[in-house]
């Protein structure tokens, strides 16, 4: 493991490595989405309390998993960044940080639309919702110090901490909806006894998660790639020192 | 006191609107972030 981590640190052999994911992540990605969007809005039943605004539950769940996902990842690449110095892991989770905000900002918005349509309000401060609002000032805060701070090995360490920091979010997210009284409703799929839903609902809703995780896959090694490649035409010499090279890859 | 879900009337009213707003939403945001991430990939020689 620590062989390979080390050895992703080399761009040259990063770019390699990744040039073939980026079209396969991409095409299964739309495969996904376009099925699941078909059995999303043809196949799955309506919900018998909800009704149709269940189909919201569609983009609005695979949303707010990958949000925290996504998190979670730019977590630990900061995590590698912060302790063995590993640019590329940097740059990953820099990258991914306007996809994870981006995820953020539409399960709230996605929500809060469903919310009007079963709750009656668009906005409550319930525990699972606020958690999720402060997810996304986390985002933008660590977005704002990647942009505040020019040099960028001084960017990459404070924006790590930050990240490793904010990471105790994460379950304060999940077990929200346990941990306190809340209007938001508890675990549908990862939960005692297993998923509560319909087999077609469970299907349609996988389905798009799945396809939602290799978007964000296909998003993120795009971006990462061709930060990597603009460095590689142009060296910046205010770069922090760093044991990654641009050799070419063996 | 938080009211009780189960006393809130549920799905009264016509969810068409939301549902179109969340989907189309949905695409706009999540399909101009990759229409930029691969406009910006051409620019900077990063070919998908």
């Amino acid at each position: 493991m620590a062989f390979q981590i080390s050895s992703l640190a080399n761009p040259a052999r990063f770019l390699k490595l990744t040039k073939p994911l980026v079209p396969v992540t991409g095409v299964i990605a739309l495969i996904l989405i376009g099925i699941a969007t078909y059995l999303a809005f043809f196949v799955a039943p309506i919900e018998h309390k909800q009704g149709e605004s269940v189909r919201i539950m569609y983009v609005h769940v695979p949303a707010a998993s990958l949000s925290m996902m996504v998190y979670a990842a730019i977590a630990i690449c900061s995590f590698v960044g912060y302790v063995w110095r590993h640019r590329v892991a940097d740059l990953i989770a820099r990258e991914a940080a306007p996809w994870g905000l981006a995820l953020t900002a539409l399960a709230l918005a996605t929500g809060s639309l469903w919310g009007r349509a079963t709750w009656g309000v668009y906005w409550d401060w319930d525990p699972r919702l606020t958690s999720m609002l402060v997810l996304l000032f986390i985002y933008a805060g660590y977005i704002a110090i990647w942009q505040a701070i020019e040099q960028e090995g001084q960017a990459a360490r404070i924006a790590a901490l930050l990240a490793m920091i904010g990471a105790i979010n994460l379950p304060i997210i999940k077990f929200s909806v346990d941990w306190w009284d809340s209007l938001h409703q508890k675990a549908s799929l990862i939960r005692e006894g297993g998923p509560s839903m319909d087999g077609r609902m469970l299907t349609a809703l996988l389905m798009m998660m799945t396809g939602y995780a290799f978007l964000s896959a296909f998003y993120i090694l795009l971006r990462t790639r061709t930060v990597l490649q603009h460095k590689a035409a142009k060296p910046d010499p205010a770069s922090r020192p760093s044991t990654a090279t641009m050799e070419p890859a063996e | 006191m938080r009211t009780d879900p189960a006393a809130i009337p549920v799905a009264t009213i016509d969810a068409t609107p939301f549902i179109a707003a969340s989907w189309i939403l949905t695409i706009l945001l999540l399909g101009g972030l990759i229409a930029l991430a691969l406009i910006r990939a051409r620019q900077k020689g990063g070919n998908p």
